[in-house]
């Protein structure tokens, strides 16, 4: 490895990774920055606003690359379409979490500088997750995402996030253990850690050294689905996202997940894709069981952030379903509509996330509480929140006029495009499931009055500028979802 | 390109989006709105409807335009969903009954007092959905508006409803809801049975329609195309409220405000019927001739069931439900047949019952604004204080039960004249429930508006002119219907023709 990080020139690794260097610089600044400014100065947001313009110039860089390929080393780290998306996804929903988080610091005990520059490290993490082809560097990817996250959960100085930062660090741990412990196995079959070259091992190594190989791939699986909260691997999304600040829930649930799918697609292509037939249905079997699962046990909870973990736990369900079909399929499933299918939701996830849990930053901090009764009769209150976090709900249900019903449409298509019927069926029963209890937030919003006088709750500015940008976002992909539709299936996707 | 019936969809949602940005609680401006935008598009159906050239048939007012692509559907070919409206035989008369009913309603809200500019909001969306259902020629735009009705029905239970308005309305989304899996599966599954045969992926109904009839053999010897069959019928009958899955109708109907009462048993239901026709006799002819009988007996039951039941029902606005499904009982027994004079009636059906429900629940809802509950046991003798409102229940009741001179007759005339040539011994049990249908109804006027009149009632108000015009304006349209027969007729008779054939709408 360090011979061929030697011969990497300056020139190469900027076109390659350009953003990722710009934001790693970006934190650096910040933790100077962090150390010299006096405490007043910090709340001002000079740290966000150093953040902010990283991301905007890392984001303009990615999107100057473009329909390029190129690749670091023996193709370890790659620039392909597939990576670009990838990247300017968790950029647009850090961007959202920074200016959500401005409020946040207000109130916050404490200094808060390295809230925003772990958050930068770890959006760096997930883009080398989506970068990497190589098991080596996916996993460094993996461990700055995990811990920048596991110190972000705790950030909140109350015995919540103290239990929900350690349950995610001890399980996150065990997770990145048996990530690693996997690939030790499909190393010591196929003598590489380059994801392709184990891919082309692995075609013929498969007949002779199969117990070896299965157990690697079951113990990436498994860690793979902790990092996505894919059931029975979800344990510990519930906990950390209620002891977490509310932005870096949002972030979790949207940006940690979107990096997870991110990894596991280009790792379950790259090296297993000659026996998908042989165990694929196995992503099937997850996805079916991560849907009904999340939004039966999203029924019963009380506290809105947990509600929205288990929501987010049944959303993972729906994302697998493209990946999964794929793998599933002996036949007929197309790769590049499939991954645009998957991008699609993602995204559309990703803003309704980030619209719901900016409501749920507001409304909690009015109401001091977390709990379903914060929302009760919310349209007196704001209009604007409720009708938005209707919007976002709505969505998240899959019903018309939103992004999320355009997303399970396509989604539903790949399924039924491989046969799989009885998934495109289960997909739009578990919605209905769920709408006990996005509707059950619905309801408290508009058909309860609120208790007590009904004082008008004032949205910050920051804030509701997200809850904007996402509303305009659910609703535009929604009824326009040809916008991105159209193009996603003729990128580059994978640079051949 | 004809943009006409863009606007008859595009109209009542701009009215309800002026409504919600009134200010809360005002009163004129969002009624204003409504009336004007519900009565502009109900013209502009009216002229449809007359300028539809009836010897060229086929759709007609058409817009179309590709709304997005999915690039590789069906293996390598792509799926353009297209932002569809269009008129033909099928969809006229129901687009006129969603006119009359949504007009009506929106003028009988006068009793709505708090939340006025939301409610107006939710109604003019509701009104856009229903014209979207019945004026979409693509499954994909079809399905849309048939979801997008559960959310404005949702909050106008939810809100504006009875002591039990929360449950009811969770009741309702969860129904329809499950009725929508039943739907996007089998549409899906459709337009993949339809391309595999066809070469061609589309959601267009006229092109689907061609496609599973150009590969008639193959699409309807499928064997998935009779799990997809099913799985619609299942639908349609959750949609419709049919036994064994209505019991959602009798609940939300006891619960939601009279307006709404109109339009939910006036025309939500019949989206069902539309279905029906346009769907599964359209595309599948083949499966509704192999599933005839299982079609035919779930009709013959629903009218006895619901005959049986509405015995026992002191609550109108129950015992309308329970009107409402037998109707649609007869609906289902009818097209079943897939006679011509069969499908012939059955939309007379769809289209009477349609009016009549609504004419019922305007009447019923006046009478409980008035008397306080709409209760058999609480009422009697309310011809006395109320003569005109009683009235018109009375003629309502009557046309309902088949009543020569109004809609509801020709359409049990036809319906049981296509039936018994296919089906003599069910119809014969069919025959038997509108009997029931007659003296329940007969019974319950005669509870209502006969007898000696309480103390307490002696002093009601008669409805006022403007009241009652609802409840006048759609006898007009049932008894229009009835003596000039052709006015539907016609319209559809060269597209129920063809359904009949065998060939597609």
């Amino acid at each position: 490895m360090t011979t061929v990080l030697q011969g990497i020139a300056f020139a190469d690794a900027w076109r390659v990774m350009a953003p990722e260097m710009v934001l790693t610089a970006a934190g650096f600044l910040l933790m100077l920055i962090d150390a010299a400014l006096p405490p007043a100065a910090k709340r001002a947001g000079v740290s966000t606003g150093v953040a902010l313009i990283a991301l905007l110039v890392a984001g303009v860089l990615a999107l100057r690359r473009f329909g390029q390929t190129a690749a670091l080393g023996p193709g370890s780290y790659l620039l392909d379409d597939y990576a670009l998306v990838f990247k300017l996804l968790f950029m647009g929903i850090t961007l959202l979490i920074l200016l959500l988080s401005l409020d946040d610091h207000g109130r916050a005990e404490g200094a808060r500088g390295e809230y925003t520059y772990l958050l930068l490290f770890a959006t760096v993490g997930a883009m080398v997750m989506a970068s990497s082809a190589d098991l080596v560097t996916l996993f460094v990817g993996l461990e700055i995402l995990s811990v920048s996250s596991y110190v972000l959960v705790g950030l909140r100085r109350s015995s919540k996030s103290a239990e929900g930062a350690m349950k995610y660090l001890v399980i996150g741990a065990i997770a990145s253990a048996c990530v690693l412990f996997g690939m030790s196995y499909i190393y010591g079959v196929t003598g590489t850690t380059h994801l392709a070259e184990a891919g082309y091992t692995l075609f013929q190594a498969w007949d002779s050294y199969r117990g070896i190989v299965v157990l690697g791939l079951l113990l990436m699986l498994a860690g793979f689905s902790v990092k996505i909260s894919v059931v029975p691997f979800h344990m510990w999304a519930p906990d950390a996202y209620e002891g977490a600040p509310t932005p870096i829930t949002a972030f979790l649930a949207a940006a940690s997940k979107a990096a997870g799918f991110a990894m596991l697609v280009r790792v379950f292509l790259y090296a297993f894709a000659s026996h998908f037939p042989e165990w694929g249905g196995l992503w099937v079997g997850l996805a079916a069981v991560t849907m009904v699962a999340g939004n039966l046990l999203a029924i019963v909870q009380r506290n809105v952030k947990r509600m929205l973990a288990y929501s987010s736990i049944g959303q993972a369900g729906y994302l697998l379903v493209p990946f999964a079909v794929l793998t599933g399929a002996y036949h007929g499933g197309n790769l590049y509509q499939d991954m645009s299918a998957l991008y699609f939701y993602l995204a559309a996830y990703a803003l309704m996330t980030a619209g719901a849990f900016a409501v749920l930053t507001v409304v909690a901090k009015h109401a001091r509480s977390e709990d379903v009764d914060a929302f009760t009769g919310l349209f007196r209150r704001s209009p604007l929140l409720a009708g938005a976090m209707a919007v976002f709900l709505v969505a998240m249900a899959g019903m018309p006029l939103t992004s999320g019903f355009a997303g399970k449409f396509f989604i539903a298509l790949g399924a039924i495009n491989t046969g799989y019927y009885w998934l495109a069926g289960l997909m739009f029963l578990t919605s209905v499931m769920a709408f006990a209890y996005y509707f059950g937030l619905v309801r408290r919003m508009y058909l309860q009055e609120p208790y007590g006088p009904a004082e008008s709750w004032r949205t910050p500015a920051a804030a509701a500028l997200v809850v904007v940008v996402a509303l305009v976002g659910t609703i535009g992909l929604g009824v326009a979802p040809g916008v991105m539709m159209h193009s996603l299936p003729g990128l580059n996707w994978f640079g051949q | 390109m004809h943009v006409a019936t863009l606007w008859v969809v595009l109209i009542p949602f701009a009215a309800g989006l002026i409504s919600w940005l009134a200010p809360r609680d005002s009163r004129s401006l969002p009624r204003a709105a409504a009336l004007l935008g519900s009565l502009v598009s109900a013209v502009l159906v009216g002229a449809m409807y007359l300028g539809y050239d009836r010897a060229a048939g086929g759709s007609q007012f058409a817009f179309s335009r590709p709304w997005f692509t999915v690039g590789d559907a069906l293996a390598d070919m792509p799926l353009t969903v297209t932002f569809g409206f269009g008129v033909d035989g099928l969809s006229l008369p129901l687009l006129a009954l969603t006119a009359v009913v949504g007009f009506t309603a929106v003028w009988a809200s006068k009793g709505i007092r708090n939340r006025t500019n939301e409610y107006y909001g939710w109604l003019m969306i509701l009104l856009a959905g229903l014209y979207g259902v019945f004026a979409s020629t693509d499954l994909f735009l079809l399905f849309f508006f048939l979801e997008l009705i559960l959310i404005p029905m949702y909050f106008l239970i939810g809100i504006w409803g009875g002591a039990e308005r929360t449950k009811a309305a969770a009741k309702f989304l969860i129904y329809r809801g499950l009725s929508s899996i039943g739907i996007v599966v089998a549409f899906f599954g459709l337009a993949y049975l339809a391309g595999k045969i066809g070469g061609d992926m589309t959601l267009d109904v006229a092109a689907l329609t061609r496609q599973l009839h150009g590969g008639a053999a193959a699409a309807q010897s499928a064997p998935v195309a009779g799990a997809l069959f099913l799985l619609l019928l299942a639908a349609i009958l959750v949609e419709e409220a049919l036994v064994p899955f209505h019991t959602w109708l009798p609940f939300a109907h006891a619960q939601a405000p009279a307006p709404v009462n109109m339009i939910l048993g006036g025309v939500v239901v019949k989206t069902g019927a539309y279905l029906f026709l346009r769907v599964a006799a359209g595309m599948m002819p083949a499966m509704v001739g192999r599933y005839a009988v299982l079609v035919a007996v779930i009709g013959v039951l629903n009218i006895l069931w619901a005959g049986l039941i509405a015995f026992v029902q002191s609550d109108w606005r129950r015992l309308l439900a329970y009107t409402t499904i037998s109707h649609m009982g007869i609906f289902l027994l009818a097209a079943a047949s897939m006679t011509p004079a069969g499908l012939q009636g059955a939309l007379f059906v769809a289209v009477s019952s349609g009016l009549l429900t609504a004419l019922l629940f305007a009447g019923v809802g006046l009478i409980g604004e008035r008397a306080g509950t709409v209760d058999m046991a609480g009422l009697g003798g309310l011809s006395k204080p109320m003569p005109y409102v009683s009235g018109l229940l009375l003629a309502g009741a009557l046309g309902s039960l088949g009543l020569p001179g109004m809609g509801q007759f020709v359409g049990e005339v036809l319906s049981f004249s296509g039936s018994f040539s296919v089906f003599p011994r069910l119809s014969a049990f069919g025959i038997a429930g509108i009997l029931l249908a007659a003296v329940y109804l007969l019974r319950a006027m005669q509870r209502t508006t006969f007898g000696p009149t309480p103390a307490t009632k002696e002093h009601l108000r008669d409805g006022t002119v403007g009241e009652v015009l609802p409840m006048v304006l759609l006898l007009i349209a049932v008894i229009g219907v009835g003596v000039f027969p052709a006015v539907i007729g016609h319209t559809a008779g060269a597209a129920l023709a063809a359904l009949a054939a065998g060939i597609g709408g």
